[in-house]
């Protein structure tokens, strides 16, 4: 109980919401590669490859980023 | 509440990289628009103060300022406007608030000039300041009370800077200014019955007739044919004055009283004729009834009714409202006599009847005081 509330409290769990044509992904670590087909962002447990067209960063905070354009895939690695 | 933001315009060879690079060094973007080579984004205070401090190829330029810099920013740009503005206004309030006329409306001079030298006491001036409501009414009370023989009323009104003060003079009574000799005359036409002359010439004697205006006691003191002297006569008269009084009354009569009997009863009720069930009916009564059951169309019904039992008074009696005429009549010459007047004597002169009313006529004989006096000077 203690636990998920300090989760919540806290926030520091990584999550992806898509929502349209908006990615909206939390608790990244860092941007690697920014392109208009493609963005590497790493995260905590490997990198996350969003695939898709004119892919543009609407948002850009400590933890959190958000991407839009038309997504067609996204990749763990 | 302090927060301000910044949209910017960040031009250079790669936008995205350059993007990058800020992200890593800790600055964080609110939203961000990318076209071809420039990156328009939103930025906090706080970054944009770290942005500042890098040194880079890249063209920064702030397109816009949000929120409370905003407003310290329009201040500074319109500082000079503000400040005059803000002393036009206090310039304004000011002018608004000074007196620069005093009118005082009246043609007495010497008046004017009393009412003007109290004013100036009490700051009423001009280039004074404006006065309250409150003030004014005291200024308005003291100057009506300092000036009692002199001021009948003052009215203290503002148009904009200007006071406008209306005096209305005191204009002494005509009677102080004539002189205090007086003839005591009579009132009213009568038989003189008695003369209570405390001094002055009784020109008139018991049981003459005199007219309305008629000198009964002169203040004239003849020795002989010469006037020897002149006094305020002070007395009484009293005579035996005739009236004549007409009342005009209602010949028909009626009155309907309840006489505090009651009854409850059940009623069938029938092509709008009533039948009692239970009790026996009241002559003259007033019902209140509630329909317990009816039919359609209301041809039957069956009603509760509580009547109560009225007496009724309707008659023509022309013998007694005579009578009540007469006691009328006598009131209204009763009604305006003091104590030491009386009734001597009443006759009914005629009585008519209208159509619906009675008109009775009496004549009385009233003893009563006919003084009153006529003021003259030597002149």
């Amino acid at each position: 109980m203690l636990k998920s509330i300090n989760k919540i409290i806290k926030n520091n769990i990584f999550s992806i919401n898509i929502i349209e044509n908006t990615i909206d992904i939390n608790n990244f670590i860092d941007i690697t590669i920014l392109e208009s087909n493609k963005i590497v962002l790493e995260i905590p447990n490997g990198y996350l490859r969003i695939y898709g067209n004119n892919l543009t960063v609407s948002k850009l905070l400590d933890k959190e980023v958000m991407i839009n354009g038309s997504i067609t895939s996204l990749e763990f690695k | 509440m302090f927060n301000s933001t910044y949209l910017l315009s960040i031009k250079g060879k790669d936008v995205k990289r350059f993007l990058k690079s800020l992200y890593r060094r800790n600055i964080y973007f609110i939203s961000i628009t990318i076209t071809n080579n420039e990156l328009i984004c939103k930025i906090d205070e706080i970054n944009y103060n770290k942005l500042k401090d890098i040194k880079t190829s890249y063209e920064i330029k702030v397109l816009k300022v949000y929120g409370f810099k905003r407003i310290i920013n329009s201040i500074k740009y319109n500082v000079i406007f503000i400040i005059f503005f803000i002393i036009g206004m206090i310039y304004l309030i000011f002018l608004k608030n000074i007196i620069f006329k005093v009118n005082i409306i009246h043609d007495d001079k010497k008046l004017v000039e009393i009412i003007k030298n109290e004013l100036d006491e009490l700051n009423i001036k001009k280039y004074s300041f404006i006065k309250s409501y409150d003030y004014i009414q005291k200024v308005k009370e003291k100057i009506l009370n300092d000036n009692l023989d002199t001021l009948e009323w003052i009215e203290i009104e503002r148009v904009g800077g200007v006071y406008n003060i209306r005096l209305d003079k005191r204009i002494k009574n005509s009677d102080e200014k004539k002189s205090n000799l007086r003839h005591l005359v009579a009132k009213k036409s009568g038989i003189i019955k008695k003369i209570i002359a405390k001094d002055g010439e009784i020109i008139k004697k018991v049981n003459d007739y005199v007219n309305k205006g008629d000198i009964i006691i002169s203040g004239e003191i003849h020795k002989g044919e010469d006037i020897k002297n002149n006094l305020s006569v002070n007395g009484k008269v009293y005579a035996e004055v005739w009236y004549k009084v007409r009342v005009n009354l209602p010949l028909y009569y009626y009155e309907e009283k309840k006489t505090g009997n009651d009854i409850n009863t059940i009623k069938i009720e029938f092509l709008n004729k009533e039948y009692n069930i239970f009790n026996k009916e009241y002559k003259n009564k007033r019902s209140n009834k509630k329909v317990l059951f009816s039919d359609f169309y209301n041809m039957f019904s069956i009603n509760y009714s509580k009547d109560e039992e009225l007496s009724i008074v309707d008659q023509v009696n022309t013998i007694d409202k005579e009578k009540y005429a007469i006691i009328l009549a006598r009131d209204k010459i009763i009604n305006h006599l003091d104590t030491n007047e009386y009734i001597i004597s009443q006759k009914k002169l005629k009585t008519t009847i209208n159509n619906s009313t009675i008109n009775v006529e009496v004549f009385f004989k009233v003893y009563e005081d006919i003084s009153s006096y006529s003021y003259y000077s030597l002149n």
